[in-house]
Parts: structure tokens; C-alpha cells; sequence
């Protein structure tokens, strides 16, 4: 044993000191928080724990290379569909077919589920529906802050949502539990928590006369109208939707083609459907432009890992864990609702490793059921994606739907959902045994 | 370009006075190719680190006994000039018996596997039957550490000739092998969901396919070695976070359940705390199920202890992977939810883990000899006692002074 | 099958390298995000493509 506790505490202090100082003086989240990592790690390299410090810091920027390379594919694929003009001819169809502001919102609601339910990825859900729920709930008169609100939660929700939740799957993997039975424990509170969204959200929201909402949208080409426009506008949601399900039903027919490629064919594909063609000068303008879109999202996955593995090297990763799973049952109880989403907030999926795990195991030795307790944890981590440092969807969504207002007051709105969710979470995670019978 | 578009400004406050004076530091392209000149170095330094992790070949001297030496591209062709195949050392006493499986290495990150198998091979004596050592199971694991753990690359074992180093694997296999992973991973032939990472997982891929991915066909040559070969008993060594509940245990298949009950409690009267589990029929893709189920083979899992890849440990450090000893740890033990004892002034030493591996193997192959005698293997290696007495060190030999044939490089 | 898979790994190769070229050149071009704070993320954000291309990591 090499260190003592208040040489951790003070690179913990090191840590934060140096993201609020360069946050300040430099306005940029990623860069803040690969100079926190750099200042772990070299207290790391100074306290003697480590030789090869640089190994650190750029072996954290792999962490999670792949995840930004889906966002900069899916960004490419969403830019190039808009570019068609489908978003818009999908848009004026929902808003003409319902006439009902909560049925509107219920199947927004319910589309915005799909992509994360079947990917794990609520920055999916963002980039696939994202902006189009927000146009539609926003002609539903729901002011620009609830909306984007409205968005948040549903991509929060939709990564909880079974078949895949990547945190229960992370956990169960760590436990040797079978990924079995979860269904319904994620699928009711999340049904709760969507009913309460769109209450909460929609609440006095006056939809306007359809004509008056068509007539602000842009008109629609009409080679996206009638049954040519139908298949240039499903031909790539539909390609998109057919390689994820044939994954889950025929793995063993299907290579593996990983979300990245699966963008870039639906790409391909909604470039050969759009019937404004660009050439390659447009082309490879709107490539530019998605990159320097996207560029700060993926920037901030990357520097998220640098951080993340600069806490593993100096100990500032085990001390938060040791911290929180050495507490009495009832701080865990008290606290969890703090601690999981601030820990997501820190280290992304890698909070279902640090925090989860142990708790499982913990809830384990006092006889309570662990797939209720792993399903509830599950339910509280996706919370933290709007919370500092990473808030990777929380940012993400505030850049799909331009939202000008303070990142705090985007925070305000989305807490009495998250609330909400956490409370039915907790309440999982107290008396499991009430919800034995989900399984 | 232009000046002017490159020419951008980034304004830094100063305390005081009042008004703020603004400091106005200019972005130009000088400024943004040091930027790139000093990226590219540290991407030097770190890709030489990770250069030499992807390269570097371990070093083990055989004892005499050593008869053959097969790869596992002998069974799955394709895998031949990949960073999949990987050498299996075969002692053949000559005396008709039966055969074992050693295997280390099956998750990379757990070295006190690699090292018993190596331990192993230099001190081993087969009078009976044959013993076939496969060192490093999953040999694109070792070739990197963990993605957000950052585990230093290897670690030294003292000896009285000088250092032996050995890798600090993954747990999977690496990117540079098989990419990309899927949003999920289903295993073959169950269809059950895992983690997604677990796609690059050895075990979790077995019986594996042969027109699988990576991971899966490595799988899909190591359960065909042990078909081909008729292997009588498979024994898969691995290591486990202390609060992890299966650590210190053999986790068995059914038909292997009784030497594995016998195993374990004559260690544990004898020797060390030993456990034993029967592997669960609903877990997919691990050795001690597929192999069992898709062979004749005995299949056994072994775990021993392994305090480095706990999730609240402090620093990662060589000293850790070699020590186990960890202060945020022996707090967990004293509130009880570690799985094995643990005290901070013992941890759990690598000759510990080591010994474990060697001693549990010989008493699995002590009773399948005993409850099988027609599938008798005799064989001789250090074990726990001798392990913890001496040191690893002490059984690794000098490659400068040995016969430069038991000379290899893994 | 395991032909495809080949291409499909070597193809995310490819794709890595596309976005570090495209990093690259938004390194010393952009419209957005000027400031030298974002030269030095935009550097090291190459990093991981660079060396992923390289077969190194």
C-alpha cells in the first residue's frame, strides 16, 4: 500500500479546482476536464504510482472512441435525411393526421422510445427523433424550454428502456447474472414516469389551428409527395430500423455491423433517396459542416475518457466508490438518488461498474432481490446524463433543438420528471420484494 | 487561408482592477501547428508504450518433458498469422493415461493465470498420461489494458538471475483484432443478451462459431483442441475482485461436480480455503458450461483471489498487481463485503494466487484420477506451500543459461 | 461471413481515418469555436484516430 487518504483527497480537490478554473478561463467543458485528468495524473506520475503518465491521458481518449464515432455518424445520416426535406414532410404529416395535442405528444413520446429501447443509446433516440419531436411538440405550443425538456426525458427514458439497458447489462455482466427478467421491472416506471412527462409538459399548452402550424413549416417538394415521396422518406428510417432488428433476430445471419457503419449505409441511402442532389462540392460542404457540428459532442465523449481513466490511475475512481458503498443502508438509501446521477454525470457507464456492482453484491448479502435492486439502479443512472462534467444527452439535446435559454434553467425543467423516475427507482430499490412479481 | 480567418481571439480575465483588462491571445496558424506538434508527440510517446505492449513476447523456459508444441491454428486454419492464435505446450509421458487442459490467460487481465501456466511448464514433470499448457488463452487481450482502468502494461517478478516481465492484459479482445462491437451482444447458440463488450470476451463465447467473429472462432478452436484431442479434463484458471462472491472457488460443470466437492474440501482441511459451485445452467458463453456441454471433457473453472481488478481500490500501480494490498480495500473487508478474508498487511501476493492455481489443478487431477483411473494423468509441479515458501521467482529459470529449444517466446 | 467481417473491420478503419482528416483540417479551418482552447482540443482529439489507423492501439 502506497498512499494515504488525504493525498487522494487532495487530488480530488486538485481535480475539481482545476475544471471550475479552466471552465472559467477557457468557456470549453472538454478542454476543463482533460486538464483535470492531466492534473490526476500527475499527481499520479509525482506521488510515484505511475511511469508512464502520457500512456495514461492518451489511453483514455479510446475510452470512448467508438461511442463518438456514433454520434458523428448518426449526425451525418441526420443531416443529410433533413437535407431531403422528410423531416419536414414527416412533420406536416403527424401534425395533419392527429388532431389531438396529447395524442400528438404520446406518439412522439413513443417514437422517441424506439431508437434507445433497441440500441441502449439515448443520444440515439436524440439524434434520430430528436429534432422532429421537438418541432411537432413545439406546434403543439409547448414553449421552446419544455419541449426540449420533452426530448430529454424521452432519450433518458428510451436508454433504460428493455430490451437493452446498457447499465443492467454492464451490472449483470460484472455479477455473472443472467440478463433476464428486466422487462417489465424498466418498462413500468418508465411508462409512469412518460405519462407524467407529458402531463407535466404539455399541461396548458394550446395547440393552434393546424393551418396556421402547416403554413410556418416549408413546403415540401413534390417529389417527396404521394408514394415516391413515401419511399424516399421511409426507405432509410426503414433501412435503419431493419439492421437493428435483424441483429436481435437473426444474430447469427447478420455480421456485426456496430452503430457507426449502420449510419453510414442509411446515409448512402438517404443520399441516393433525396431528390435535391448536392454533387460532390455539397456534399463534402455538408460533411464539413457536421464535423464542426458535431465536434464538441464528440470531443467532450473523448475528453470524458481521459478523465475517466486519469480517476482509475490516481484512485480518485475507487475512493468515490469506497466512500458510498461503505455507508449504512439507509445514507445508501438517502444518498443513491445524489450519488448514481452525479457518478454518471463523472463516469458515464462506468458509474453502473463502480457504484452498482458493489451495491448489488451488497443487497445481495441482506436477501433482497438483486434483479429488482439492478433493474431500480438502472433506472437512476441514465438521470445523471444532464448533469456536469459530461452531460452528454442534456448538452446533446440542447444542441439538437437550439435551445438559447441557460443550460441551468433547461436543468429546472427536467427535474420533477427525473424526480419522478427516482423516486419509483428508490422505492424499487427499498422494497423489492413489492415488485418481485414484474419479473 | 486567410489571416483573417484564422486570426481568432480568446479572452482571459484579470482580477482586478476595474475596468477588466482583457489579455488577448492570438489563435493563428503557428499557435495551431504547436498544438499539432505537441499532440503528435504525445501521441509518440504513448503509441511507442502502446507499441511495445502489442509486441512484446513473454518468456518462458520448458522443463525437458516437452514433447510438441500446437497452436490453435491448427484447428481453426484461419486464425493462422492472427493475434488469435496462440501456442499449446504438450507434455506426453509416453505411459497411456489420460489428458488435461491447463489454460491461462482466458481473460488476459488476470496474469496470476499466465504465470501458474508458466510455472508450470518450467517445473513440470508428466509420468502418465498427457498435460497440455495453454499459457495465454486469449492472446489479443494481452496486447492492451482495460479502455478507462488504466492498468500499467506489465510487472516484474524478481528472480536470482534478474527481472522476468509479463503483460497486464484486457479483459477482451483488442479493437485492433475485432471492430466494431454491437449495441448488444448475442451469444451463439443461446441467443441470450449480454453486455456489448462482451462480444470480444472469451468467455463468454465459447462453444464459439467457426464463421463467428474473432473472439468466437478462438473459442471455436480451443473447444475443437479439447474435442480433437480428447481432452479428459479442462481446467480454466482465472482471477476475481475479492467482492466478487465467486472468487476462491472451483465453479464446475455437473458431470465434474464430484472431484471438483472432493477437490475442495481436501484443499480447504489441508491447505486453503477452498469453494466450490456448480455452474448454472442459465449462464451462456463460460467454459465451465459450454465446454462440458459441447465436449466430453470435464470442464472447471478455477478463481482466485485478485484485489487489482476490485472496483474501489486506490491507485493503479504495479505494487498492487504484485501485493494486493489496498487501503480502500480493507475497509470493505472490516465492513464485511469482500468474499475472501482480507487484511491490509497480507493482500493477496501473486505467489499466493499462483499457488492456488498450481495446487488446485493437481488435486482436480489428483481425484479424476481417482474417480476415473482409466483416465489417469500423473504429473508433478510446485504447489501452494512451495509457491508461498520461495516466491514465483524461484521456479522461473534463466533463458540465458537453458537449452536455447526450451527457449520460447509467447 | 468471416470475409464480410473483415471488411467491415477494415471499413471502420477507413471511417476512423475520414474523421481524424476531418479533425485535422478543422484544426487549422473552422467557422465555429475559434479560440485557441479549441486548437488545443481539436489536437489531441486526433490522437485516438491517428494511432487507431496506425494499428498501434
Amino acid at each position: 500500500m502506497t498512499y494515504t487518504i488525504p493525498q487522494i483527497v487532495v487530488i480530488i480537490i486538485a481535480m475539481v479546482l482545476t475544471f471550475i478554473l479552466s471552465s472559467r478561463k477557457f468557456k470549453s467543458t472538454e478542454l476543463s476536464m482533460a486538464l483535470a485528468g492531466v492534473t490526476a495524473v500527475f499527481f499520479t506520475a509525482y506521488s510515484g504510482w505511475t511511469d508512464e503518465p502520457i500512456r495514461i491521458l492518451v489511453e483514455g481518449l479510446f475510452t470512448n472512441m467508438d461511442l463518438a464515432m456514433t454520434f458523428i455518424f448518426a449526425t451525418l445520416f441526420i443531416q443529410i435525411y433533413s437535407h431531403s426535406g422528410a423531416m419536414t414532410a414527416v412533420t406536416r404529416g403527424i401534425i395533419s393526421k392527429f388532431n389531438s395535442k396529447w395524442a400528438v405528444m404520446a406518439c412522439m413520446a413513443v417514437l422517441m422510445l424506439i431508437p434507445g429501447a433497441i440500441t441502449g443509446a439515448g443520444s440515439v433516440s436524440v439524434f434520430v427523433m430528436g429534432g422532429m419531436t421537438y418541432s411537432i411538440v413545439r406546434s403543439m405550443g409547448v414553449s421552446e424550454k419544455k419541449a426540449t425538456a420533452f426530448v430529454f426525458i424521452f432519450a433518458i427514458l428510451s436508454a433504460a428502456a428493455p430490451p437493452i439497458n446498457l447499465w443492467t447489462m454492464l451490472m449483470t455482466a460484472q455479477a455473472n447474472m443472467p440478463y433476464v427478467g428486466f422487462e417489465l421491472l424498466l418498462l413500468l416506471p418508465i411508462l409512469i414516469t412518460g405519462a407524467f412527462t407529458i402531463i407535466y409538459l404539455g399541461w396548458g399548452a394550446k395547440r393552434r389551428p393546424k393551418e396556421e402550424i402547416l403554413a410556418e413549416l416549408p413546403e415540401v417538394s413534390e417529389k417527396m409527395q404521394g408514394k415516391g415521396g413515401m419511399v424516399r422518406i421511409l426507405l432509410p428510417l426503414v433501412a435503419l430500423a431493419l439492421m437493428i432488428v435483424l441483429t436481435l433476430v437473426a444474430p447469427f445471419q447478420m455480421p456485426v455491423l456496430g452503430l457507426p457503419l449502420m449510419f453510414v449505409i442509411c446515409a448512402v441511402i438517404a443520399l441516393i433517396c433525396d431528390p435535391n442532389k448536392m454533387g460532390f462540392k455539397g456534399f463534402y460542404k455538408l460533411v464539413d459542416e457536421v464535423m464542426e457540428q458535431v465536434f464538441p459532442l464528440a470531443a467532450t465523449v473523448l475528453s470524458v475518457g481521459v478523465l475517466q481513466n486519469a480517476m482509475a490511475a490516481s484512485g480518485v475512481k475507487g475512493a468515490i466508490g469506497t466512500a458510498f458503498v461503505l455507508l449504512p443502508f439507509v445514507w445508501i438509501y438517502a444518498l443513491i438518488l445524489i450519488v448514481a446521477p452525479f457518478a454518471q454525470g463523472c463516469m458515464s457507464y462506468g458509474s453502473a461498474i463502480v457504484i452498482g456492482t458493489p451495491l448489488i453484491f451488497m443487497f445481495n448479502t441482506a436477501g433482497m432481490n438483486t434483479t429488482v435492486v439492478c433493474a431500480a439502479m438502472s433506472l437512476m443512472f441514465p438521470i445523471g446524463d444532464c448533469l456536469p462534467p459530461s452531460r452528454i444527452t442534456g448538452r446533446l439535446t440542447c444542441e439538437t433543438t437550439n435551445y438559447q435559454g441557460s443550460y441551468m434553467s433547461f436543468l429546472k425543467q427536467v427535474f420533477l420528471p427525473c424526480l419522478v423516475l427516482g423516486l419509483l427507482a428508490l422505492l424499487m430499490l427499498i422494497k423489492p420484494a413489492w415488485f418481485r412479481y414484474l419479473i | 487561408m486567410s489571416e483573417e480567418n484564422t486570426k481568432t481571439i480568446i479572452e482571459t480575465e484579470t482580477a482586478a482592477p476595474s475596468p477588466k483588462k482583457k489579455k488577448r491571445i492570438e489563435s493563428n496558424w503557428i499557435t495551431k501547428s504547436i498544438c499539432l506538434i505537441v499532440a503528435l508527440a504525445l501521441a509518440a510517446v504513448a503509441g511507442k508504450s502502446f507499441y511495445d505492449q502489442r509486441h512484446f513476447k513473454e518468456t518462458v523456459v520448458s522443463a525437458p518433458g516437452l514433447t510438441e508444441i500446437k497452436y490453435l491454428s491448427d484447428y481453426v486454419p484461419a486464425l493462422k498469422g492472427t493475434y488469435g492464435d496462440t501456442p499449446i505446450f504438450v507434455y506426453d509421458s509416453g505411459v497411456e493415461g489420460g489428458s488435461v487442459l491447463y489454460c491461462g490467460g482466458t481473460h488476459p487481465y488476470e496474469p496470476a493465470t499466465s504465470l501458474s501456466a508458466y510455472i508450470m511448464m518450467e517445473n513440470i514433470e508428466v509420468t502418465k498420461g498427457k498435460v497440455y499448457i495453454m499459457p495465454q488463452a486469449n492472446y489479443s487481450g494481452t496486447t492492451l489494458g482495460i479502455m478507462g482502468n488504466a492498468y500499467p502494461k506489465d510487472f516484474d517478478i524478481e528472480t536470482e538471475w534478474g527481472k522476468a516481465t509479463y503483460k497486464i492484459g484486457d479483459r477482451t479482445s483488442n479493437p485492433l483484432d475485432q471492430w466494431p462491437d454491437n449495441f448488444t451482444y448475442i451469444h451463439y447458440p443461446s441467443k441470450q443478451s449480454q453486455a456489448y463488450n462482451d462480444l470480444r470476451n472469451l468467455n463468454r463465447c465459447f462453444p464459439g462459431r467457426l464463421d463467428g467473429t474473432f473472439t468466437e472462432r478462438v473459442a471455436y478452436a480451443i473447444m475443437e483442441l479439447i474435442r480433437n484431442e480428447n481432452i479428459d479434463m479442462a481446467i480454466d484458471s482465472h482471477e476475481a475482485s475479492i467482492m466478487y462472491p465467486v472468487v476462491g472457488v472451483y465453479v464446475a460443470h455437473n458431470d465434474a461436480m464430484d472431484i471438483a466437492m472432493m477437490a475442495a474440501m481436501d484443499l480447504t482441511s489441508t491447505t486453503f480455503d477452498m469453494k466450490i459451485e456448480q455452474s448454472p445452467g442459465s449462464l451462456k458463453g463460460f467454459s465451465h458450461r459450454e465446454w462440458g456441454d459441447y465436449s466430453d471433457t470435464l470442464a472447471v473453472l478455477m478463481e482466485t483471489p485478485e484485489p487489482f481488478i476490485d472496483r474501489i481500490v486506490g491507485p493503479m500501480t504495479r505494487d498492487l498487481m504484485l501485493t494486493g494490498q489496498d487501503l480502500f480495500l480493507s475497509f470493505a473487508g472490516k465492513k464485511g463485503l469482500t468474499y475472501v478474508p482480507y487484511e491490509l498487511e497480507t493482500g493477496w501476493p501473486m505467489e499466493v494466487r499462483v499457488g492456488r492455481h498450481l495446487s488446485s489443478a493437481e488435486r482436480l487431477i489428483y481425484y479424476m484420477n481417482m474417480f476415473f483411473p482409466e483416465k489417469e494423468v500423473q504429473a508433478t509441479w510446485p504447489g501452494y506451500n512451495e509457491l508461498v515458501e520461495k516466491g514465483c521467482g524461484a521456479f522461473l529459470h534463466n533463458p540465458e543459461e537453458a537449452d536455447p529449444e526450451l527457449v520460447f517466446k509467447v | 461471413m468471416t470475409l464480410v467481417e473483415a471488411v467491415i473491420h477494415y471499413a471502420y478503419f477507413v471511417m476512423a481515418g475520414i474523421i481524424g482528416l476531418f479533425f485535422l483540417k478543422g484544426l487549422f479551418k473552422r467557422e465555429k469555436h475559434k479560440g485557441l482552447a479549441y486548437d488545443v482540443v481539436y489536437a489531441y482529439c486526433i490522437i485516438p484516430f491517428l494511432l487507431r489507423i496506425l494499428f498501434i492501439k
